[in-house]
């Protein structure tokens, strides 16, 4: 896997965003409230970078992450995903993007409870087309990234809080995105375990993966080069390290 | 595009969740199995006994001949002029200008029949006697009417012409007189007064059903003994036909063929006899009948049963999508179409129904050998009915998988995920 990093220091005009808001806002409906969950925020994030979002419960920082990762479609503003513009497009090319562009890591984990290690990790290439031996081989790939490939074959009930986000992790590069959406990736781990999955998302960094990560631990986002403060659903600042 | 290996994990997959759904949901999920496998074992049940009673059925009314037809003088007349009339309308000159030619080109063959006023007669042999129905035919006689003859010969056109004592007795008859010699052939007996030598033995013919649907009036087709016209006319002292038996070309043509028959007499007589007509066309009509309205019903029975199971599943289907709202929306993060989530909702709905199914052709399976033995029908399935019956259950299990998997398939993401 050899990405070359772009120098990000300065003015980047000549580089190609890979992920760019201009005045994206969303609002939900909750009980007939209607409550406004991002307001006219605009991002631009470039291709390499390590983004933490941070801010209070509320202040629409999973919002983002959702809108960012095509989970989601705003209700006013563009997004676009390196040039393309992904807010008002099919479900099918939506899906695929999400599928070949973007991995995405949980709070809660979320494999699937009833498939092995394994068929979790190659489930991405399932709904890509990959050829079965292909996928086997790809998804034994990952698995030794993360340091699994032991646990291949057990079920995610069998493994630990940091081994079933380890196993995460691998479902998110098995595609080989761009991008890796993590959403309080380390909400529901250990001390221990916080370090590791950390220490791995910033190996992918260093090997070019452009992350985002929702945390509202600082330490956490300390792993970052960049972190956003959002409150009431703005950026209210946006510091580089 | 798929290959087929991932259509073998994709079913793999459903087959493991319809599983899992039967143990899960353990009560509402076999109520459904069981709906759908009594509805068909239903429509199997239907299909086979409808395919077969018609069988069964048509087999009797070929043995009557399904192009054949009785052609005769019509004594219900209402003018009593014409009833005064003599005769029965049917001369021996007519039999033979209908023989030659010259009239009715839809009809293949004539017989000939004379019979007593009665129908009935003494049949001797040494001290047994038995009352049988007599009948004085031609030699197109058994073709007509598909008889065969199992043992002997038919007769000859040599017989009819000299009027050879000759005489083709039918099963009942034998069992009467001959019960003790399996082989009556060239034994004699007496008719009224004439001995006949018999030349051989009418194949039996079964016809339960139309018995027991009065079609037969009581007349044993197989207490029948069969005599040369020619010398029955001679025995009763007439020149004339009771009955014309004709075969038309084919089962279309028994109308046309009556016509033409009814015209030529007419014409020969100058109107001064009617005459009337009977075919099977009418009883192939009642048996239709019948074989459909068995058909509904047994229809109507699958259909209601089968409608009970695709509730049922449609409501399982509907709990499963629910409990995996979160799993629906982790498919769809890291890449599956909406349509890879209606496929696999849809695809789990008709591998439950399926199971259903397969229940549904040991369940039929047993009924239909039940049915077999208490109506003596001769009932079998065939690999075309097993494999509709199969088709029907996966497309009930698509049918009402349908609605949920929609839901599944038009789930947003985002809410999906954060579904607890």
């Amino acid at each position: 896997m050899a990405f070359s990093i772009p120098n990000f220091s300065s003015n980047k005009s000549n580089v190609r965003p890979i992920i760019q808001l201009e005045g994206v806002s969303k609002s939900y409906t909750i009980e007939h409230a209607s409550i406004v969950a991002l307001n006219e925020v605009s991002l631009t994030i470039y291709p390499g970078e390590f983004v933490a979002v941070t801010g209070a419960s509320g202040s629409g920082k999973s919002t983002l992450m959702a809108l960012i990762g095509c989970l989601d479609r705003p209700d006013t503003g563009d997004i676009n995903l390196d040039g393309e513009p992904v807010g008002h497009i099919n479900d099918e090319r939506i899906a695929t993007l999400r599928n070949r562009r973007i991995g995405f890591i949980f709070q809660s984990f979320n494999l699937i409870p009833r498939l092995t290690t394994l068929q979790n990790v190659e489930l991405p290439m399932v709904y890509a087309g990959t050829p079965p031996l292909k996928r086997r081989r790809h998804a034994m790939i990952a698995l030794q990234i993360v340091g699994m490939q032991q646990r291949a074959q057990h079920t995610p009930t069998q493994l630990s809080g940091g081994q079933q986000q380890r196993v995460a992790i691998a479902r998110a590069l098995v595609n080989n995105p761009d991008i890796i959406l993590a959403d309080e990736p380390t909400g529901s781990l250990d001390a221990g375990n916080v370090d590791e999955v950390m220490k791995l998302l910033s190996q992918l960094n260093k090997n070019g993966k452009t992350i985002v990560i929702v945390t509202h631990d600082m330490q956490v986002a300390n792993y970052a080069q960049r972190t956003l403060y959002m409150r009431d659903g703005t950026i209210i600042s946006d510091i580089r390290r | 595009m798929r290959t087929a290996a991932d259509w073998k994990e994709y079913l793999g997959e459903s087959l493991a969740q319809a599983m899992l759904a039967l143990k899960d949901n353990r009560q509402r999920t076999l109520m459904s199995i069981i709906g759908v496998a009594v509805g068909i074992a239903a429509v199997m049940s239907v299909g086979i006994v409808s395919q077969g009673g018609r069988q069964y059925i048509f087999s009797e009314l070929e043995s009557f001949g399904l192009k054949t037809l009785w052609v005769y003088r019509d004594r219900d007349q209402k003018n009593s002029l014409d009833l005064a009339r003599e005769g029965s309308g049917i001369t021996n000159e007519d039999y033979a200008a209908l023989l030659t030619g010259g009239c009715c080109s839809t009809v293949a063959r004539f017989s000939a029949v004379v019979y007593p006023m009665d129908w009935q007669a003494s049949i001797k042999l040494g001290s047994l006697q038995v009352r049988a129905n007599v009948e004085g035919v031609d030699t197109e006689y058994l073709n007509i009417n598909n008889d065969q003859v199992s043992q002997g010969r038919p007769f000859s056109t040599e017989d009819i012409k000299r009027r050879q004592a000759v005489v083709l007795i039918g099963e009942s008859v034998r069992k009467s007189l001959f019960n003790n010699h399996p082989l009556p052939v060239g034994k004699t007996l007496r008719i009224g007064e004439t001995q006949f030598t018999v030349i051989g033995l009418l194949k039996e013919k079964r016809r339960d059903f139309l018995t027991s649907m009065g079609a037969t009036q009581e007349f044993d087709v197989n207490n029948r003994v069969l005599i040369p016209y020619t010398l029955f006319q001679q025995m009763l002292g007439i020149q004339e036909i009771q009955t014309l038996q004709a075969e038309v070309l084919d089962q279309k043509k028994i109308n046309p063929g009556i016509a033409e028959i009814q015209d030529f007499l007419s014409k020969q007589h100058r109107g001064r006899y009617k005459y009337r007509a009977d075919s099977m066309l009418e009883w192939t009509q009642t048996a239709n009948r019948i074989v459909y309205g068995i058909t509904f019903i047994g229809v109507l029975a699958a259909s209601v049963a089968l409608f009970v199971g695709g509730i049922g599943i449609m409501n399982i289907m509907s709990t499963a999508v629910i409990e995996r709202t979160r799993e629906i929306g982790i498919r769809m993060a890291i890449g599956a179409k909406r349509k890879d989530i209606l496929w696999q909702f849809l695809i789990e709905a008709a591998l439950i129904s399926l199971i259903g199914g397969l229940l549904g052709l040991l369940l039929g399976a047993g009924v239909l050998v039940i049915l077999a033995r208490w109506t003596g029908f001769p009932l079998q399935a065939d690999a075309v009915l097993i494999l509709l019956a199969l088709l029907v259950a996966v497309g009930v299990g698509l049918a009402s998988g349908f609605y949920p998997a929609r839901r599944a398939a038009g789930m947003n993401p985002v809410d999906a995920l954060r579904y607890e």
